[in-house]
């Protein structure tokens, strides 16, 4: 019997956006994102995307230390994990070699 | 003091599981608060508007999702349900046909488009008790609006297309309503009227009567909602494509035993109406139960 192939790890336009975006900037905000993608990212589907993100393993989040001043809900933080490097650097590798205009 | 998104976070808290209120509601909510405190701060009124407006659209997208799905789902089913009729009746048609057309096709759209969102929607790796309540009261809902769509809405439409078909291919006289051309009030007489031997307001078959008196295709969605849940918290690992693969066997057999139900009772003879309306949601829900009874695997406590 041959062997089970083992499951491919992926990443989409919106998760590789985020993910450079995190490992450029260590740790950020939802609204972070969105503001730092130049509005590729949208407020309505950021949050749902990082979920998935962070269901995947490919970041990790925590709440914020300290409350904030005005008394509002503690924000989430979002950071890249390792998994999450490395396979944006897979993918970011991949996309060099299959892409025509980046082969060349 | 109440916050912006304070009120929204609380009435969805009602509704979702402690992990969703964590890694998706909360996060929406905390960052429109602290958006919204920084502009109070500056003074910059209709920038601080924005900013609120901006984060309830947010939160209703990241909240309503599924129903999103379902609504796209059930324009699209109810577009490609209405298709043959409109070939079939050409283009001049095509506007009238959409409108009258739409209720019929819309209650049959309905549970199909339901049962693949709640497939789509049952993807995540728990399912707590506060969504399998929630995916029965959407089931409920929509039983409860298809009947009300059937009972008052679908008969009229069915009726105003048949006469205006009549009058465009040169009918001299009205067509007199059939069983599906009727409100669920002028069923109830007909069935009165036939069964105290008067005459009836127009001939019709009294099988067909209490098939049609039945409305069993509202209870689609419920038994159907119900059978997918099950097929849902069963499942160890859940991912949304074969969820969504299993969901079109359950809606195909639902239809597929409506129509054999339909003919068996209503052609064959074979089957009593009721027994031939209802055999559908009776199937459906033993499946259910039957996949519900070998113990649900991913249910976890709150």
């Amino acid at each position: 019997m041959p062997a089970r192939r083992p499951k491919l790890l992926t990443l989409s336009t919106k998760e590789s956006l985020i993910l450079e975006l995190l490992v450029e900037r260590d740790e950020l905000y939802g609204l972070q994102l969105v503001a730092a993608s130049k509005r590729k990212l949208k407020r309505g589907t950021v949050y749902v995307t990082l979920g998935r993100m962070e269901e995947k393993g490919y970041i990790t989040s925590r709440l914020e230390d300290a409350p904030p001043d005005m008394g509002g809900m503690p924000r989430r933080l979002y950071k890249a994990t390792p998994l999450g490097r490395r396979v944006l650097a897979a993918w970011t590798s991949a996309a060099a070699h299959l892409i025509p205009e980046f082969a060349r | 003091m109440t916050r912006p998104g304070d009120r929204l976070r609380a009435l969805a808290a009602h509704v979702y599981d402690a992990e969703t209120m964590e890694r998706l509601i909360d996060p929406v909510v905390a960052d429109l608060q602290a958006e919204y405190a920084e502009a109070a701060r500056a003074g910059r009124v209709w920038h601080r508007r924005w900013v609120k407006l901006a984060g309830y659209i947010a939160l209703a997208r990241v909240t309503t999702r599924s129903m999103r799905v379902f609504l796209t789902l059930a324009f699209v089913m109810t577009l490609l349900l209405e298709l043959p009729a409109l070939t079939r009746y050409g283009t001049p048609f095509v506007l009238f046909s959409l409108l009258y057309l739409a209720p019929q096709a819309l209650v049959v759209a309905v549970p199909i488009a339901l049962t693949l969102a709640i497939a789509w929607a049952s993807r995540s790796a728990r399912q707590s008790h506060r969504a399998m309540i929630g995916t029965l009261v959407s089931g409920a809902i929509c039983s409860a609006l298809s009947f009300v769509l059937l009972a008052w809405w679908v008969p009229p439409a069915n009726q105003a297309f048949r006469v205006k078909w009549g009058w465009e291919a040169g009918m001299t006289y009205r067509p007199s309503p059939g069983p599906p051309e009727m409100t669920i009030g002028e069923l109830r007489q007909q069935m009165t009227w036939a069964t105290t031997g008067h005459a009836n307001w127009v001939h019709v078959n009294q099988g067909e009567l209490v098939y049609t008196y039945y409305f069993r295709l509202a209870f689609g969605c419920a038994s159907l909602s119900l059978a997918i849940l099950m097929l849902a918290l069963r499942r160890r690992v859940v991912k949304r494509r074969s969820m969504v693969l299993a969901a079109v066997p359950i809606f195909l057999g639902y239809d597929v035993l409506m129509y054999f139900g339909r003919d068996y009772a209503l052609h064959s003879g074979v089957l009593q109406a009721a027994v031939g309306a209802w055999m559908p949601n009776v199937v459906t829900v033993l499946v259910a139960a039957a996949i519900g009874m070998r113990g649900p695997r991913r249910l976890v406590a709150e």
